[in-house]
């Protein structure tokens, strides 16, 4: 009993450095403030008072738990402050201003109008829906943030570092992520077309879906198709269960990222494959998105510096290296800093 | 109490700020088992909306529906499953005007690379109202195209909602579409009682 709580405690609360939770704040972000930017021409039509759906009521459809700002039929200023609040709380999400807030608002917006019209949205968009949920609960805007950058302002910590914090929040991201790949899989071999091979050109065949030009030779030969269909179950096969392994995780990964590109490329489905890329992010260790920061930071600082015609590394980046707190029995979900670059308190972005 | 959990309570010396209320919550035995619980009902809710058609599913589901709709985790994975569509079938809509001419309006679509970024949401509903099986949808989709009409400068005395369908053969060249009108509305003039 004693080790199944710890191995509980190792696995949702274990503390680790919070520079993946930013990035997939920032991603998240910037994925969720495409789709309400691109969603702005419709937003009348689709949820507005005179739109193409009357919502239904669900105060009296007795279905639990339903919420909405929106109600069956809002007022168009209602709809479109709701609109404006989703844009203005993304790109906070982006630049990580009052995150948590933000999140919140983002998550109350596209609940709202998910709820007010569902006929509009893909299994993507219901993903996006997902992730803003994830969002409210992750410590993303602990760092790489303008909150960060405000408290450094202020003298209390640097803004390069990422004070550890439990990992639990990622850790839902990425069981929802094996799951969504799992219940794909298991909803596909359902189908006679997937066992007998021929799905994926019959989807390459619905025209109002088709995105960018194939080859005829992709989209209608049967033998392509054969081998296209059985490589999309053992991909979401392989998405769902190995990229719980360490050893396998990029390469699985890097795969799914083809996988999701080449469908983007063939299928007008939004932004579902952006949406499973911010899930990806939740799997990169934060030891490997701490290397990449102090990177990316070094050559920045770099490049900086060629600029202003001096080449040694005047803000004192350049030759530092990912370091941690002293303490490296890091207690579990406190608040021990992993600084990236230079750790010196009080320095600005 | 273990010394762990102590000395996560403890405030560290040096720790550059304060603590939030979630960070607090994980450092104590009790918020340890608050977020746990919290963490098994998010898990429950995902792990059985996801289970296929099954018994198991019918038992498991009631018990997180609430929790599923006000968190909005509701998500359906049968992306062209359990078998891609083997027709193809487009809304469209027969607008018939005053002057006698008539017009066939297809749901909006914009280019492949921006265009496809905005327009898969009207595509969706074009799937839907394709499905032509709900009727309580026809009414609203049929006024929202003539009011499209009318707002533009036409003048509509009907929308006739239709299906385009032509089934897909892998191989061959695709058959010849089949038409099907399945609602009609009809547009009121200024100073008229609405129909439809």
């Amino acid at each position: 009993m004693r080790k199944a709580l710890a191995s509980w405690n190792r696995f949702w609360f274990a503390a680790q450095s919070t520079s993946t939770a930013a990035v997939v704040r920032i991603a998240g972000g910037l994925v969720l403030f495409g789709w309400a930017a691109t969603i702005g021409r419709d937003v009348l039509s689709f949820f507005g008072p005179d739109g193409i759906f009357e919502g239904p009521d669900y105060k009296t459809s007795g279905l639990k738990g339903i919420w909405s700002v929106l109600g069956p039929t809002p007022s168009a200023t209602v709809v479109v402050a709701v609109y404006v609040a989703l844009l203005a709380g993304s790109m906070c999400l982006v630049v990580g201003f009052h995150s948590r807030l933000a999140a919140l608002v983002v998550f109350v917006a596209l609940v709202s109008f998910t709820r007010r019209n569902p006929l509009v949205l893909n299994s993507g968009d219901a993903l996006l829906r997902v992730i803003s949920f994830f969002l409210l609960l992750l410590p993303g805007g602990e760092a790489l943030s303008v909150d960060r950058w405000r408290r450094a302002r202020k003298g209390t910590g640097a803004f390069w570092e990422f004070p550890a914090r439990a990992v639990w929040p990622l850790r839902l991201m990425q069981i929802q992520l094996s799951v969504a790949y799992m219940a794909a899989v298991w909803a596909k071999v359902g189908g006679g077309t997937w066992r007998e091979g021929s799905a994926v050109a019959y989807a390459l065949r619905v025209g109002f879906l088709r995105r960018l030009p194939l080859p005829e030779v992709v989209s209608g030969s049967l033998l392509v198709s054969n081998v296209l269909s059985y490589a999309t179950l053992a991909i979401e096969l392989a998405l769902g269960l190995l990229v719980w392994n360490r050893r396998l995780r990029p390469r699985v990964l890097l795969v799914g990222v083809a996988f999701h590109l080449a469908i983007d490329y063939a299928f007008r489905v939004g932004f579902f494959s952006y949406a499973m890329f911010v899930l990806y992010l939740a799997f990169i260790p934060a030891d490997t998105m701490d290397a990449w920061l102090s990177g990316g930071r070094q050559r920045l600082a770099r490049r900086k510096g060629q600029r202003s015609g001096n080449n040694s590394d005047s803000d004192g980046a350049a030759d530092n290296e990912v370091s941690t707190s002293p303490d490296d029995d890091v207690p579990e979900g406190t608040g021990s800093v992993v600084a990236v670059g230079d750790p010196s308190p009080g320095r600005g972005p | 109490m273990s010394t762990r959990l102590r000395s996560l309570r403890a405030q560290r010396p040096g720790q550059p700020y304060n603590r939030t209320v979630q960070q607090r919550l994980e450092c104590s035995r009790a918020g340890r088992a608050l977020i746990s619980a919290g963490i098994v009902v998010i898990l429950g809710a995902v792990l059985t909306f996801n289970l296929p058609p099954s018994e198991l599913a019918r038992k498991t589901q009631p018990a997180f529906q609430r929790v599923v709709n006000a968190s909005g985790l509701d998500q359906n994975w049968s992306v062209f499953a359990p078998d891609p569509p083997r027709s193809e079938v487009d809304f469209r809509a027969r607008i018939l005007y005053r002057d006698g001419t008539e017009r066939l309006w297809e749901v909006p679509t914009g280019g492949p690379v921006l265009g496809a970024y905005w327009d898969y949401r009207w595509l969706k509903w074009g799937e839907i109202m394709s499905a032509g099986i709900d009727a309580r949808l026809w009414l609203p989709a049929a006024k929202w195209i003539a009011r499209q009409e009318t707002a533009a400068g036409r003048d509509p005395t009907s929308v006739t909602l239709t299906l385009s369908v032509v089934p897909i053969s892998i191989g061959a060249a695709a058959g010849a579409p089949t038409s099907v009108d399945f609602y009609v509305h009809p547009v009121a003039q200024a100073g008229e009682e609405p129909t439809g």
